[in-house]
């Protein structure tokens, strides 16, 4: 009889002592929960800055960049062709953060990814430009557009500034963007402290005035 | 001659079944309590002796706490709380034992059904909540994975419990990015929040595009860029493969002595405090 009845017993347990907990632990419990919030956002911020801070990531970054700017400046040379090299720089240097990211986020994938995709595009010579069709403008579309709530239109944004990210939800959306702007930060770090050295390592410029 | 220090009249009488528990306990006992005390009241107790005491307070408490039961006269937790009541006396489970212990700070002995209903019942009748929902609020609703504890006066369908969970997840990231932009602990509101995280992701890229025009500058010979005179020019061929660690060394002295170059500040925007 006994053992039919734990399984009640079990419930009522869960009935009885929580409801009697709860007084004492209401005061204890806001803090509680204040301290775990704030515990967690730490914990996210720890580890995704702590991932861009660290010495060796740094250096990683740094001897990469070096190495492909090199190369840029060497192909600009070869290829005789004026092309923005102010944009080929932004990109390797972009192409490097998401080489340094190993893989594990998904704005270093998609950028990573694109460079593939125009490599294929390019060999294969396709003419098209891409799968993203223009959103038809009319005014109703616009008006409902429009109409989204605020925070949702930000978020919309928000994805379209993170490379890769238009169509991810909400959470992984945010934690991206942390991420993102944890790499960011290293790469200005990296490339002005780059510029820096150059110029003062620079031999002191003859020409101040354009023929 | 001195009356002997310790008067046998003064003793509680040495056979243990002569008294029931109710007499020196007046409140309801659980089993935890009883049994302990039992331990310490029978001090030589014999097999026959303890079930009948068993037996004996087992009637008592049961009358007390129907009772009590009665008492309480809010009608819809009793019968089955005295039903509980009775499968808590019957058993010597280590559930109850567990809620016994925790009870054991109140006054020691109440069971703990009667006490953990009487009370919030007591709160929330004056607080006008409805009794489908004083009832639904209690259980704690113990998930999977998530373990979500239910405040009083909210739902605690599975829906609710997963938005709330699902919400309370987006904040915590809400917050953890607050954290990382400077400038942004004052701001109230995930609409102004976000707009500063736009702003922010907006500005460092173009801090990198800009850096990437200066590199490129610095980077040729002197046959490109308006005027050289502004930006030096630098070879980077000319620099030393373990350039790495300099770079570095040199951004830790800059911000050591907090000085940044003064035209990066162009990029930033006036609202920004830097925390530097």
């Amino acid at each position: 009889m006994v053992d039919s009845l734990f399984p009640t017993i079990d419930t009522t347990d869960d009935v009885a002592s929580p409801e009697s907990r709860r007084k004492r632990r209401r005061i204890s419990e806001t803090s509680k929960e204040a301290a775990e919030s704030s515990s967690e956002a730490q914990r996210i911020n720890e580890e995704s800055s702590k991932r861009w801070r660290t010495n060796r990531v740094q250096q990683i970054y740094a001897s990469k960049l070096i190495e492909a700017l090199r190369r840029v400046r060497q192909r600009s040379n070869d290829a005789g062709k004026i092309t923005s090299v102010a944009r080929e720089i932004r990109d390797t240097a972009d192409r490097v953060l998401a080489a340094s990211a190993r893989g594990t986020s998904r704005w270093s994938r998609s950028i990573l990814a694109a460079r593939v995709r125009a490599c294929l595009k390019k060999h294969k010579k396709a003419k098209s430009k891409g799968t993203r069709k223009p959103r038809k403008d009319t005014a109703a579309e616009r008006r409902r557009v429009e109409k989204l709530p605020a925070v949702e239109r930000k978020l919309k944004i928000l994805g379209r500034l993170v490379p890769g990210c238009r169509k991810v939800d909400v959470p992984n959306l945010l934690d991206e963007a942390s991420d993102y702007i944890a790499a960011l930060e290293m790469q200005v770090r990296a490339m002005e402290s780059l510029a820096e050295l150059l110029a003062a390592a620079a031999p002191p410029s003859t020409t101040l005035t354009r023929p | 001659m001195d009356p002997p220090l310790v008067n046998d009249s003064s003793f509680s009488p040495a056979n243990p079944s002569s008294y029931t528990l109710s007499e020196i306990w007046p409140f309801p006992v659980n089993d935890a309590v009883r049994s302990g005390l039992r331990l310490a009241v029978n001090s030589t107790p014999s097999d026959k002796d303890v079930s009948t005491a068993a037996a004996a307070e087992e009637s008592t408490v049961t009358d007390l706490t129907a009772g009590w039961g009665g008492r309480k006269g809010r009608a819809l937790n009793s019968e089955e709380d005295e039903s509980s009541k009775m499968v808590s006396l019957s058993s010597s489970g280590n559930e109850v034992k567990d809620s016994g212990d925790k009870k054991r700070k109140f006054c020691g002995s109440e069971s703990g059904n009667g006490d953990g209903s009487i009370r919030p019942e007591g709160e929330t009748s004056s607080g006008g909540g409805s009794k489908a929902t004083e009832q639904k609020n209690k259980p704690e609703p113990p998930k999977d994975y998530i373990h979500v504890r239910a405040r009083r006066g909210q739902a605690t369908d599975r829906h609710s419990l997963a938005e709330r969970a699902r919400r309370e997840k987006i904040s915590e990231k809400m917050t953890a990015l607050q954290d990382i932009i400077p400038g942004c602990n004052k701001i109230i509101g995930k609409a102004l929040v976000l707009d500063e995280i736009i702003n922010y992701i907006q500005s460092l890229q173009r801090q990198v595009e800009f850096l990437s025009m200066k590199l490129e500058v610095v980077n040729s010979g002197p046959s490109t860029g308006p005027t050289i005179g502004v930006f030096p020019t630098g070879d980077l061929g000319t620099l030393p493969i373990d350039l790495h660690r300099n770079i570095y060394e040199q951004q830790e002295a800059n911000e050591s002595r907090g000085s940044h170059p003064e035209w990066l500040h162009m990029q930033v925007d006036g609202s920004f405090n830097r925390t530097t």
